[in-house]
C-alpha cells in the first residue's frame, strides 16, 4: 500500500497526445488529487530526460508510487518500471494510464478528451495506491531448442542455434529435409543452382553434433511454458534402416506399387519404397506405408527379399520421442494454392496447365523430363508458352487477397529459362503489375523483359481452353484495350502461396494464432516479426507470410537469435502479477480450471485451487469466473478496480 | 439469570420463516425456558402499542423475517430497531428481498393493475368504508431488504432458514455466545464445498430444466446442464437441495466475498458453457446455449433481485418514467 506519496507524469508524446489533451491541465488537476505529492507534464516521458524526471522525483519527493500517463503500457511500461527500479522503487508500484491509444487518438473534442485523460489518470492513481511490492518469480529452464520444419528457414535457424552452443531438435514431417527449395531449378536473381547452394546447408544440419534430426516426424503435443516446454514427437516408421541402406535401388525395382511422386509435383511416378530425391537427407530409401500393399500383415515382401544389406525391417514401429526444450521455432513453410480452384484456367484438369512449381521440376536437369521441356499431355515439345501471374493471389473476392511476393520475379526467371533453351520460342506473360521488390530483382526482371523478347501483357487471363493439340488463352491487354487470344503449348500458373497443410492445427498445438489468411501470426507486425503471443515460441519463413529465400533465411536467423536470448539466460523471470487463491473462500468447485486458458490452475486433493504461478499469465479469467471471489490477481484486486471505477465514473468534488 | 427478552416479527413474508422456527423441534422448549417472547404476531397477541411501550433497547434480540414492501413494514422495522439491542435479518426476504423481490421488475402501477384492475379499483391509503375511516399502509414504490431501512446485526439466510442453522443460532443465543455483529449464520464458502456430487469440470453443452430430465444423483448438476446456483450461493445448509436431487436455487445469497450473486453465477456459467468449437462458431455456439436459459433474472436473482446491482426497474418499458 502506498502511504500517499504518489507522483504523476503526463506525457505529451510530441503532439500525439498534446494535440487532443491539455496535459498541463491534467497535471495541475492531479496535483490536488488525494495522495498525489508531485505532478508534471513533459514532451517525451520515454526519452532519457523524461525517465530522469521520474527518477529525480522519486528521490526528491520520496515517492512510493508512480503513474505515467502516456501511450499504451505495452509500449513503455517496462521502460518506466526499469527507470523507477534504478532508484529503488519497487517496479510493480508504477502504473501506466493510456491516454494516447485510449484518449488522444480516438477523440476529436479536446475538452472531452482532457476530462477523460484526467479520469483515467486518477484511476491509475487509485490502482497504485493499493499496489503491493512484488518480486519477480525466478524460473529454471531447459537449454534445448525445437525447430519445426526442415526447409531452408528451419535449417538456417537450427544451424544458427547449434553454432551458438545449444542443442537443437530439428523436426521435419517429410522423409528428407530440404523443403521446397530442393525442388527449384535455379534461384533468382543470380541463377544459382538451387540444390548447389542448399545441399551444403542440409549436410551441415545433418552432421552438426548439436542437431538431432527427426525426419518423417511430427510434433503431436506441447505443454509447458517459456523455457520449459515438453514436446512429444511422433516419428513414423520408414521400415528402412538408414545406416544400412546403400541406395542400390533394388527394392524399388521390384516394388509392384506406383504412386504419384511428390518431389516432382505429380509429374512422375515413384514406387511405394523410394528415395525422396537424389540428395535426400537422411540418405535412405523410405517405405511409404500408405502406398505399400501392406506390412501388417505382410502382403508382398519383395523388397525385403532383394535387399542385400538387410536394411528393410517390417517390424519397425512408430516412436514417440519426448523432449524438454526452452524455446521453439516454427518454420513450417508453404504449399501452393490448389490449382483446381481455378476452374476457368482448367487448373488441375488440363494436363498442359501446370503450376509454377511443376514448371521448376520440368526444366530441372534432374527432373522428370531431364530438363527437356515437353507437354505433359502428349510429350510434344513446347514452342509457345504463357505464364499467368496472380493465379489465386490478389483476388479477394474469389481466392486469396494478398500478394504472394515471389511470383513476379520467378516468372521472369522461368521465362528466361524457357527462352534460353528455346530461343525461337514464344513466351507471353500476363500480369497485373510487376512487383519485384528484392535487392537486384527489378534489374533482373527488367533485363529479361527488355532483352529476351518475352511478351509482357498487362491484363488478367479470363479463360483457358484446351483445344487438344494446343491451349487457347483468352485475355485482355489493358494497356491497348484490346482482347488477346493466343494459342500456346503450355500454360504456367504462378500459383498463390498458402500456409503448408496442417498449419492451423499446428498453431493450436503450440497455442499460437494464425492471421485471416491462415499464416502464423506475429506478436507485432513491425517490431516483433518473429515472436508470437506465446512467450518462447517463434516463427520464421513462409509459414509467417509470403517471402523469398533471403527473407526466409534472415527470419530463420532472427528467430534463432530470439531463441538464444532465452536459452542463454541463467534463469528466467516471470511476472509476479499472477492469480492467488484465498483458501478461506475457495470451495474447490473447479470452475476456474475450465476458465484458465493456460492450464495454470488446478484443484488439489486438499479441495483448494492452486495456481501454477509460472504458467499463469495474470489474465484474470479465473478471477472473473470464480463464483466465491476467492481468486484475485496480485495488484489487480477487486478493491483496486472498485476504486478505479469510482475514480473514472465519480463526480468531481 | 434473567430470562432473555426476544421478539419475532414478520413483514412482507409468506409465513414460512415463522414455521421454520418450529423445525428445531424440542429445542423450542429450551428457547421458551430461556427467553420471554415479547413479540410474535404469528403466535402471540402483542399489539403495536405494547411494543411502543417498551423502553429503547429493552428487547435483547428480534428475529425479523420478510421484506419491506409497505409503509407499515418500514415503520415497524424502525420501531423494532429502536426497541432491541440486536436485530436479525431472518430468511431470504429480510436478507436479500427474497422471491417477492422479483416484483421490482414491475412498477407499482403494473402490480396494481394486475391485482386490482382499473385504477379506480386500486385501494387508497385513506378511505371511507361504511362510515368509518380506513387507513391502509401505503404500498411502497419498490421492495427492499431489511438492511436498506435499518442497521442489521446478524443474518440467518435461507428460504426458509434450514433447521441446522436455526438450531445453531438458538444454542448460541441461549448460551450467551453470539458472535460479533455482522456475522452471517452460514458458511463462508459456497455450496459446492458441502456438496458431495462428483465434478468433472466438463463443458456445459446444453441447459436443462428439472422437468426435462432426471439428473444423475452422483454427478454435479451443473456438469449435467442443470442450472444449479451452488457455486454462487453461500453454503451452510448442508447442500440439502442437491442432496434431494434438485439444483440449488440460491436462497442463502451470495458467498461472503461476493457482492452480486447473479453476476457471479453468470460469470461462472459464461466460463463453463462451450461447444468445443473455436473462432466465430465458438461465440455462436455459446450464445445458442445461453439462449436456452428461460427467465434469466428469475434464475440467477431468484432471491436477490432486490439486492442486485440493478435493484429494480426504473422506467416503463416504453421509456416513460415511472
Amino acid at each position: 500500500m502506498s502511504q500517499g506519496r504518489i507522483g504523476v507524469f503526463i506525457c505529451h508524446c510530441g503532439m500525439n497526445i498534446e494535440e487532443m489533451v491539455d496535459t498541463h491541465r491534467v497535471a495541475e488537476t492531479l496535483k490536488n488529487y488525494p495522495g498525489v505529492v508531485h505532478a508534471e507534464d513533459y514532451d517525451y516521458m520515454c526519452s532519457e530526460i523524461g525517465q530522469q524526471k521520474i527518477r529525480d522525483a522519486i528521490v526528491e519527493h520520496k515517492l512510493d508510487g508512480v503513474v505515467v500517463a502516456a501511450c499504451t503500457p505495452s509500449m513503455h511500461q517496462e521502460t518506466f518500471r526499469n527507470a523507477a527500479e534504478e532508484v529503488g522503487l519497487n517496479r510493480y508500484r508504477l502504473e501506466v494510464a493510456n491516454i494516447r491509444e485510449q484518449v488522444s487518438w480516438v477523440h476529436t473534442d479536446r475538452e472531452v478528451a482532457t476530462e477523460k485523460a484526467i479520469r483515467l489518470t486518477r484511476a491509475a492513481v487509485e490502482k497504485v495506491r493499493m499496489d503491493d511490492d512484488l518480486t519477480p518469480i525466478a524460473v529454471e529452464h531447459a537449454t534445448k531448442c525445437l525447430v519445426v520444419g526442415g526447409g531452408i528457414t528451419g535449417i538456417q535457424a537450427a544451424v544458427n542455434v547449434a553454432n551458438n552452443g545449444y542443442d537443437v531438435i530439428l523436426v521435419e514431417k517429410n522423409p528428407s529435409i530440404g523443403g521446397h527449395m530442393a525442388q527449384l531449378s535455379v534461384t533468382f536473381p543470380t541463377l544459382d543452382c538451387a540444390q548447389c547452394i542448399l545441399t551444403p546447408r542440409m549436410v551441415e544440419a545433418s552432421r552438426h553434433p548439436r542437431i538431432k534430426l527427426l525426419t518423417y516426424s511430427e510434433v503431436i503435443d506441447v505443454s509447458g511454458y517459456i523455457g520449459n516446454y515438453t514436446v512429444k514427437i511422433r516419428k513414423k516408421p520408414t521400415y528402412v534402416d538408414p545406416d544400412k541402406c546403400n541406395l542400390c535401388n533394388k527394392c524399388a525395382e521390384v516394388c509392384p506399387v506406383s504412386v504419384s511422386e511428390e518431389f516432382n509435383e505429380g509429374l512422375s511416378q515413384r514406387k511405394a519404397i523410394y528415395l525422396p530425391f537424389a540428395q535426400a537427407i537422411p540418405s535412405s530409401y523410405v517405405l511409404d506405408e500408405d502406398a505399400c500393399l501392406g506390412v501388417k500383415p505382410l502382403r508382398c515382401g519383395r523388397c525385403q527379399e532383394v535387399c542385400d544389406v538387410g536394411a528393410i525391417n517390417y517390424d519397425m514401429a512408430p516412436e514417440i520421442i519426448t523432449e524438454k526444450v526452452g524455446a521453439i521455432i516454427l518454420a513450417t513453410g508453404y504449399d501452393l494454392y490448389d490449382p483446381s480452384n481455378l476452374t476457368e484456367y482448367g487448373g488441375g484438369k488440363y494436363p498442359d496447365v501446370v503450376t509454377s512449381l511443376q514448371f521448376e521440376r520440368m526444366v530441372h536437369p534432374s527432373g522428370p523430363m531431364k530438363g527437356d521441356l515437353r507437354r505433359p499431355s502428349d510429350g510434344r515439345p513446347v514452342n509457345r508458352i504463357a505464364f499467368v501471374h496472380c493465379a489465386g493471389s490478389r483476388d479477394p473476392e474469389r481466392h486469396k487477397p494478398y500478394c504472394s511476393r515471389i511470383c513476379c520475379t520467378y516468372t521472369a526467371k522461368q521465362a528466361l529459362l524457357f527462352k534460353k533453351s528455346h530461343s525461337d520460342g514464344e513466351a507471353s506473360v500476363f500480369y497485373i503489375d510487376i512487383r519485384t521488390d528484392g535487392k537486384g530483382y527489378e534489374e533482373f526482371a527488367q533485363n529479361i523483359i527488355a532483352s529476351q523478347r518475352v511478351r509482357y501483357i498487362r491484363g488478367k487471363v479470363a479463360k483457358i481452353v484446351d483445344e487438344g493439340d494446343h491451349l487457347t488463352v483468352w485475355g485482355a491487354d489493358t494497356l491497348s484495350g484490346e482482347r488477346v487470344e493466343i494459342d500456346v503449348d503450355l500454360v504456367v500458373l504462378a500459383m498463390a502461396v498458402v500456409p503448408s497443410k496442417g498449419t492451423e492445427e499446428m498453431a493450436k498445438t503450440f497455442h499460437i494464432n494464425v492471421d485471416e489468411n491462415g499464416f502464423l501470426k506475429e506478436a507485432h507486425p513491425k517490431l516483433r516479426p518473429v515472436e508470437t503471443t506465446t512467450a518462447g515460441v517463434f516463427i520464421a519463413g513462409m509459414a509467417q507470410g509470403p517471402k523469398d529465400i533471403p527473407d526466409s533465411v534472415a527470419q530463420g536467423s532472427a528467430a534463432a537469435a530470439k531463441a538464444i536470448e532465452i536459452l542463454s539466460q541463467k534463469e528466467l523471470t516471470h511476472s509476479p502479477e499472477v492469480a492467488t487463491v484465498n483458501e478461506e473462500l475457495c470451495s474447490g468447485c473447479g470452475v476456474c480450471t475450465r476458465a484458465c486458458p493456460y492450464d495454470a490452475i488446478k484443484v488439489e486433493r486438499s479441495g483448494i485451487a492452486v495456481v501454477n504461478e509460472i504458467l499463469c499469465s495474470g489474465c484474470g479469467a479465473c478471477a472473473a469466473a470464480c463464483p466465491t471471489g476467492a481468486i484475485e490477481v496480485k495488484n489487480d484486486r477487486r478493491v483496486q478496480y472498485a476504486a478505479m471505477l469510482a475514480a473514472v465514473l465519480g463526480r468531481d468534488e | 439469570m434473567d430470562k432473555l427478552k426476544i421478539g419475532i416479527y414478520w413483514a412482507a413474508a409468506c409465513g414460512g420463516c415463522d414455521c421454520s422456527l418450529l423445525e428445531v423441534n424440542e429445542q423450542i422448549l429450551d428457547v421458551a425456558a430461556g427467553a420471554d417472547i415479547l413479540l410474535w404476531p404469528c403466535a402471540t397477541d402483542a399489539k403495536y402499542d405494547d411494543l411502543r411501550g417498551y423502553s429503547d433497547r429493552e428487547l435483547d434480540i428480534v428475529l425479523f423475517n420478510g421484506a419491506i414492501r409497505t409503509e407499515e413494514n418500514r415503520d415497524m422495522a424502525q420501531l423494532i430497531r429502536a426497541k432491541t439491542k440486536r436485530l436479525v435479518a431472518y430468511g431470504a426476504c429480510a436478507h436479500t428481498g427474497g422471491v417477492i423481490g422479483l416484483a421490482n421488475l414491475s412498477t407499482r402501477a403494473e402490480i396494481f393493475t394486475t391485482v386490482f384492475g382499473a385504477e379506480k379499483e386500486w385501494p387508497q391509503a385513506l378511505s371511507n368504508q361504511a362510515g368509518h375511516q380506513l387507513h391502509l399502509p401505503a404500498f411502497l414504490d419498490h421492495l427492499t431488504p431489511l438492511s436498506d431501512v435499518v442497521d442489521v446485526d446478524y443474518v440467518i439466510p435461507g428460504c426458509p432458514p434450514p433447521r441446522k442453522i436455526v438450531s445453531e443460532f438458538f444454542s448460541a443465543l441461549l448460551a450467551g455466545d453470539l458472535p460479533e455483529p455482522g456475522a452471517v449464520f452460514a458458511a463462508e464458502k459456497n455450496l459446492c464445498d458441502e456438496c458431495e456430487r462428483e465434478r468433472e469440470h466438463t463443458q456445459i453443452t446444453h441447459i436443462l430444466r428439472v422437468h426435462e430430465a432426471s439428473p444423475d444423483p452422483e454427478k454435479c448438476l451443473l456438469d449435467q446442464g442443470f442450472l444449479c446456483m451452488g457455486p454462487a450461493t453461500r453454503g451452510g445448509c448442508g447442500a440439502v437441495c442437491p442432496n434431494a436431487n434438485m439444483p440449488c436455487t440460491g436462497c442463502a445469497g451470495a458467498p461472503a466475498d461476493v457482492s452480486d450473486q447473479g453476476t457471479a453465477m453468470l460469470n461462472t456459467l459464461a466460463s463453463l458453457v462451450g461447444t468445443g468449437a473455436e473462432g466465430e462458431d465458438q461465440i455462436e455456439g455459446e450464445n445458442a446455449i445461453l439462449e436456452q436459459i428461460d427467465d434469466v433474472i428469475g434464475t440467477f436473482y431468484r432471491y436477490a433481485a432486490a439486492k442486485s446491482l440493478f435493484g429494480r426497474r426504473y422506467r416503463e418499458q416504453h421509456g416513460q418514467t415511472n
